[in-house]
Order: structure tokens, then C-alpha cells, then sequence
């Protein structure tokens, strides 16, 4: 047989590959067996579903037959089938490393199969078809490709969401059961503190009473959250005109006794922006970024200085939150503000400042809910600034303005 | 030394209504329990109360029912009544704060801040109705 032309060099690779399609499939499978740590049978559990990669293989030898101007996309056989595949490995707890790693496994058996073929085909052949074909063939891997790791990471990411409307639930849950047993023991230890005992006995009592506080704080803070996040969900925000420098000095004022404490000096400007703005969001911001400069000022500094200022031109609403505290190191900036993270957990008995973690992630969550951003620069032991900005244009106030 | 004022608490965790009573008892209150809303009217119908700590989520009449009723009533209609409400509850809140609730408290509540509560709405409505009772 003479093998002359162009189309039938194509055919000689397409009828070869539909021939040779459940070998090749095996070759891929032992090949992954020296790739796995596990079972062949936990990665293909069944029969069924061992016909995936022969399917695939099958499908790309029909559509190297197919006119060129058709792409493989157009099968929504083999589409449905490399879905599936995606959908499969995700359930089997496969990485998209893995997938990535099994699809460029088969690229490369398809390359040896048409070099071999070729090979076979030898002065025969017609060069450009095979050239073709062989694009062709990895064209189509890579499209298959595509479509399995598109179908994985979008069941991933309906998982995450699903898990974190989950944990929503459970913060929720958790501090709202807390609430009324907590309660009891909020009053109960203060009965018992007003009762006569001895010495042990009261320092029990004011060890029952400092955690029942700590409790409630924990309490609040999940609710905080659990609440704010729900908040997020709500498609209509709860906006108003903020002023931004009465709310600052309103803060200020709550913090007054712990910065006293501290010797800490709290300065608000009083030309902050006034701004379209959820204002329980914004004094939940503000409260966390200055409760913490507050917390984390430096006791070997000689002046303590919290600061909020404006930040850029008028009609820009952005503000600073500057401090000259510790600081906090470049390494733990980019995680300040997940949940549950603490630049300074090993502080905690040196500055008697506790935390969960939760502040920062309560800030970037309500700037995030009011279209806003926070941004953070520091450095470790000369201060930290928090930028904060809000969408839409801000009236700067006038001072001495009425 | 005045005799001790009354006040009537009524929660559905008796826990809470126990050491409650006792804290408000060592602050010098005489304090009556209820833990539904039918007990609640009973005591305050029977005992007449300076003042009655309504929680609002009780298990068979609602808060708001039993204060719409104790305010309906001519020998109820007096009483300063505190409404007791979860701190995520911020719509029954302001429901409360508008439907005739003289003061509204969320839980759970600081010992003292409850007392101080008690002792400013009995000082603002020390003076007691001597018209005949009448149901």
C-alpha cells in the first residue's frame, strides 16, 4: 500500500489511534500505577469509570478526521466526558497538580504513538499532515484538559463556599448558645464574690469572674462576625452620611481609659471626610484599628501617639490610622488580616493584650462589605500606618464651619 | 430603712432566674420568679410588683403579649416594666423600645448595670396609684 497524500496520511493516523485507543489507555494507566501512592482501584474505582481516558483517546482520533475549521469543543460528548473526569477526581481528593500531571502523561503517549506511526509510515508519509495531526491531537488534550481542571476547580469552589456558610452557621450558633449560660455564671460569680469567705476562695471567685468576662468577649466577637458576614450576603447596605471625625472622636472617647493606661496620646482630626457609609461598619473599623495602635503602642517610647488623619487630596475618602507602636514584621503582614492570626500572640503578659484575631479580619471584611479597601504598612518597631479607603466621592469638612 | 421594693423576674431558664433572684435578693430586693408568661400575670396580678424584668422569649405568651397586658390592666398598668432580649435580637429591641417597654436590657446583662436599671426606673416611678384596684 502506497500512502501518497495528505488525506491519507491523516486517515492512516486517525484509524490507527480509534484502532490502538484501549492500549494506549493502558499504557497511561500503568504509567499513572508507578505515579501513585495508591491503588490503581481508588484512583478508578470502576469499570465505568476506567472508561474515561479510552473514551477520550477514541474521541480524539474520530476529530483528527473532522474538518479543520471544527474544534474538539464542539463534541459535547467528549466536553461532558472530560467534565466528568474533573467532577471524579475532585470527589477522589486529587490535586489539580495531579490532574495537570495525568493529562500531560497522555499528551505524551500520543506524541511516542504518532512518532512510532510515523516511524511505520517512513518516505510514505506526507510530512505536513503529520505535522498537523499530531497538533491536532495535542490541541485537543489541551482543550480536554482545560475543561476536566475547569469542572475541578469549580466544584472546589462551591465546596469552600458551602464549608464557609457552614462555619458561618456554627460561629452563630456557638455564641448565641453561649449567651444564656454565660449569663448565669456572670451573675452567679458576682453573688459569690459578694458573699464572706476566706483568701482562696475569693482569689477563685475573681479567676471565675476574669474568664466569664473573657467568655463573653469571645462570645461577641463570633456574633461580630457571624453577624457581619450575614451582613455581606444582604444586598442592601444600610448607608447614610458618616462623619467620619465624629465618629473617630466617639471611639476615642470609649478608648480613653485603656489608652490613659498606656499613656498613649489619641488624636483625631477634625477635618476627616463625611462619607456615604454603613456608620455601625465604619465604628466597627475604626474601634478595632485604634483599640489595637492603643494595645500594641511601644512602652519604651517616651511619646505614644495614635493618630487619624486624612489621607490625599479633597474628595478622596481615605484616611490614616498611624501609630509609632512595635510594629509588626514584614513576614506576618501578609496574614494580619485572616482570621484568627496575631502578629504579637507571644506579647500577650508584656502588654496585657489579649485577642483572638478576629479584629483584623473584622476590618478588612467591613471595608470589603462597604466596597472599601484597608491596606497596611509597617515597620517592626517604628509603627504601623492603616490606610482605609471608601468608594465614591467624600465632602471634606470645613473646619470652624458650622 | 424603706421596705424593700418587689420585683418580679421572669425568664424560662431557671438557672438564670435562680442566681438572678439571689443576686437581686443580697441588693436588698424581694424578688418574686414566674417562668411563662401565664405565671408572670398571675404574680404580678397577685403580688403587685414595683417592677417586673420581662424576658422577651418566653415559651408560651410572648414577651410583648404579657407586657400589652400587664399595661391593659388598671392594677398592672403602673409598673415599670425592663425588657430582657438577646444581644442578636437588635429587631426585637427596637421593637421593645417602642411598644411600652420602659426600658430595655440586652443579655447577658453586667450584675450591676441591671441593678442600676432597676433602682433608676423604681426612683422615676415612685409614685404608686392609690385608686381602688379594679380587674
Amino acid at each position: 500500500m502506497s500512502v501518497q497524500n495528505f488525506d491519507a496520511t491523516v486517515e492512516h493516523f486517525a484509524s490507527r489511534l480509534a484502532a490502538d485507543h484501549a492500549v494506549l489507555a493502558r499504557v497511561w494507566l500503568e504509567r499513572l500505577d508507578q505515579l501513585l501512592d495508591v491503588e490503581r482501584r481508588d484512583v478508578f474505582p470502576t469499570h465505568q469509570l476506567l472508561d474515561h481516558i479510552p473514551e477520550l483517546l477514541k474521541e480524539i482520533a474520530a476529530y483528527l478526521r473532522a474538518p479543520a475549521d471544527q474544534e474538539i469543543a464542539a463534541n459535547t460528548a467528549v466536553m461532558a466526558k472530560a467534565t466528568e473526569l474533573g467532577l471524579l477526581r475532585f470527589d477522589q481528593r486529587a490535586s489539580v497538580h495531579q490532574l495537570l500531571r495525568e493529562y500531560q502523561m497522555l499528551g505524551e503517549i500520543l506524541e511516542a504513538f504518532f512518532a512510532r506511526e510515523a516511524a511505520v509510515l517512513g518516505e510514505r508519509g506526507d510530512a505536513t499532515a503529520s505535522v498537523l495531526v499530531l497538533s491536532r491531537a495535542q490541541q485537543a488534550v489541551r482543550v480536554l484538559q482545560q475543561n476536566t481542571v475547569d469542572a475541578f476547580i469549580t466544584r472546589y469552589t462551591e465546596t469552600i463556599d458551602r464549608q464557609t456558610a457552614q462555619l458561618r452557621n456554627f460561629s452563630r450558633l456557638v455564641s448565641h448558645e453561649i449567651r444564656q449560660p454565660l449569663g448565669v455564671l456572670q451573675v452567679l460569680a458576682r453573688v459569690l464574690h459578694l458573699r464572706e469567705g476566706d483568701e482562696e476562695s475569693a482569689r477563685l471567685i475573681e479567676t471565675l469572674e476574669r474568664n466569664v468576662v473573657r467568655l463573653g468577649e469571645v462570645a461577641g466577637k463570633l456574633e461580630r462576625l457571624a453577624r457581619l458576614t450575614r451582613r455581606t450576603d444582604a444586598a442592601a447596605p444600610n448607608e447614610q452620611q458618616v462623619d467620619l471625625s465624629a465618629v473617630a472622636q466617639d471611639v476615642a472617647g470609649q478608648l480613653r481609659d485603656m489608652a490613659d493606661a498606656r499613656g498613649v496620646v489619641l488624636d483625631v482630626d477634625a477635618r476627616l471626610p463625611t462619607l456615604a457609609a454603613d456608620a455601625g461598619r465604619v465604628e466597627l473599623v475604626l474601634m478595632n484599628l485604634l483599640a489595637n495602635a492603643v494595645k500594641y503602642s511601644d512602652p519604651g517610647k517616651g511619646s505614644r501617639v495614635v493618630s487619624i488623619e486624612c489621607d490625599g487630596d479633597d474628595g478622596c475618602a481615605r484616611v490614616r490610622v498611624r501609630d509609632n507602636g512595635i510594629g509588626i514584621p514584614k513576614a506576618k503582614l501578609d496574614t494580619i488580616f485572616e482570621q484568627f492570626v496575631r502578629a504579637h500572640a507571644h506579647l500577650d503578659d508584656e502588654l496585657g493584650a489579649q485577642g483572638l484575631g478576629l479584629g483584623l479580619s473584622i476590618v478588612r471584611e467591613s471595608m470589603e462589605a462597604m466596597g472599601g479597601l484597608v491596606a497596611v504598612e509597617s515597620v517592626d518597631g517604628e509603627g504601623t500606618t492603616f490606610t482605609l479607603e471608601w468608594p465614591g466621592p467624600a465632602r471634606r469638612q470645613r473646619s470652624g464651619s458650622a | 430603712m424603706p421596705a424593700a421594693r418587689t420585683v418580679l423576674l421572669v425568664d424560662d431558664y431557671p438557672d438564670a432566674v435562680d442566681v438572678w433572684a439571689i443576686y437581686l435578693t443580697t441588693e436588698g430586693f424581694r424578688v418574686l420568679t414566674a417562668g411563662t408568661g401565664r405565671d408572670a400575670l398571675a404574680a404580678a396580678r397577685a403580688d403587685a410588683p414595683d417592677l417586673v424584668v420581662l424576658d422577651l422569649d418566653l415559651p408560651d405568651l410572648s414577651g410583648f403579649e404579657v407586657a400589652s397586658e400587664l399595661k391593659r390592666c388598671a392594677a398592672t398598668r403602673h409598673i415599670p416594666l425592663i425588657a430582657a432580649t438577646g444581644y442578636s435580637h437588635v429587631a426585637q429591641q427596637d421593637l421593645a423600645r417602642r411598644s411600652g417597654f420602659d426600658s430595655v436590657i440586652v443579655k447577658p446583662c453586667d450584675p450591676d448595670a441591671l441593678v442600676a436599671e432597676i433602682r433608676r426606673l423604681l426612683t422615676s416611678h415612685s409614685t404608686r396609684p392609690t385608686a381602688p384596684i379594679e380587674h
